[in-house]
């Protein structure tokens, strides 16, 4: 009798874990910052000749979909300069003075990456600690926030990125 | 190893070399010649799938941010992910967890087409050049412990025909140098090839399918 209902627990408990496992979510997910930049107001460079980018955020969510445990969300766009989005959203990083002017849209879809759900080109000896499943590494690696940027004008895919924090962009 | 619990999965396979330093060495830059594959990468065509041949120049004497620049197949293309893509490409990881690529405006160039790639740091900025050419820049602390090049692929079958490194730099203490002297080593996967043709100064690198 005991072994009997030490059997069913055990099978309880088993079946329990299924779906914690299916679910992605093994890691517990970390806290993570907001960024406000909602207060901050990009000037209107709207025009008539430029690339229609609904179609490409459908298949952003799409495609995201299919690549993680999480489920994408929030979808953001605006328009701007490539300097306005160095002034504005981040100022790290740089890009040469001919290219400033360029007309981007910049497109985020809050989701949950896992350091093997995303396109991440790692370098080998990142890659070797998240195989063998260092939490600190992969919860270093997970990012909250995807990021693309498209030419306004023509469409153009010209980078992406993934944030460990999860920015609400300017209004336009 | 971890059983990757998602919906889906990129696994990474790497046949590429490094330099690093156990004992503080002040390194600020790193450079390498390679051509385009010759024949080409034949990559899987599934979402996601790419390969790489891409020199990664590490920052902030740690293994957690990095710059990278290379020649890339696979990429995400308006929402699709089109694996015929060809492009030159450079990348950054900053010390707080941010991941940025970008696609270079640099032409490609037909396969055997040779470019030339340095990252290089000066006033706080870190720089990315193709071919002589400033690419972008960001802002991160010094000094890289770690220099790779080499091949990366997200699928074992990717099928990667040799390229061959050469003209491997480091900038040490602001000299651009030969790779030669530091310690090395070499990641394989299986079916995954690297090798030093002259020790740290040329290399080659493909996978067996």
């Amino acid at each position: 009798m005991r072994l009997k209902w030490g059997i069913i627990i055990l099978l309880l408990i088993l079946l329990g874990l299924v779906p914690i496992l299916n679910s992605g979510i093994s890691i517990a997910a970390q806290a993570y910052e907001i960024r406000d930049l909602s207060g901050i107001k990009i000037p209107d460079y709207s025009s008539p000749d430029l690339f229609p980018i609904g179609q490409a955020i459908e298949e952003i969510i799409a495609q995201t979909k299919e690549e993680t445990a999480d489920t994408p969300r929030n979808p953001q766009c605006v328009l701007m300069k490539w300097s306005d989005y160095i002034r504005y959203i981040d100022p790290k990083i740089g890009l040469p003075e001919q290219q400033l002017d360029r007309l981007i849209y910049a497109v985020t879809v809050d989701v949950i990456r896992r350091p093997w759900e995303g396109h991440v080109r790692f370098p080998a000896i990142v890659w070797e600690k998240i195989e063998k499943g260092d939490i600190e590494t992969i919860e270093h690696f997970t990012s909250r926030q995807d990021i693309y940027f498209f030419d306004a004008k023509t469409g153009e895919a010209l980078g992406f990125g993934y944030n460990p924090f999860v920015i609400i962009l300017p209004k336009q | 190893m971890l059983i990757f619990p998602s919906v889906t999965y990129a696994q990474h396979y790497y046949g590429k070399g490094e330099i690093y330093w156990n004992s503080t060495k002040h390194w600020s830059g790193g450079a390498a010649i390679f051509p385009n594959p010759n024949p080409d990468y034949y990559v899987q065509p599934s979402i996601g799938y790419a390969a790489n041949h891409t020199l990664w120049v590490f920052t902030n004497n740690s293994d957690q941010s990095w710059n990278e620049v290379g020649y890339s197949k696979g990429r995400n293309l308006n929402g699709h992910w089109d694996t015929t893509l060809r492009t030159l490409y450079y990348a950054f990881r900053l010390p707080n967890g941010q991941y940025y690529e970008y696609r270079s405006s640099n032409p490609v160039g037909n396969p055997g087409t040779t470019h030339s790639y340095k990252i290089s740091f000066g006033a706080g900025i870190w720089f990315i050049y193709i071919d002589n050419i400033l690419q972008g820049f960001s802002a991160q602390p010094l000094y890289a412990k770690y220099i790779q090049v080499g091949l990366e692929s997200l699928y074992y079958a990717n099928s990667c025909r040799t390229v061959y490194s050469s003209g491997l730099q480091v900038n040490e203490d602001g000299v651009w140098k030969g790779w030669s002297g530091n310690l090395s080593r070499i990641y394989q996967s299986s079916g995954y090839h690297f090798s030093w043709v002259t020790p740290l100064s040329s290399s080659n690198d493909w996978n067996d399918y």
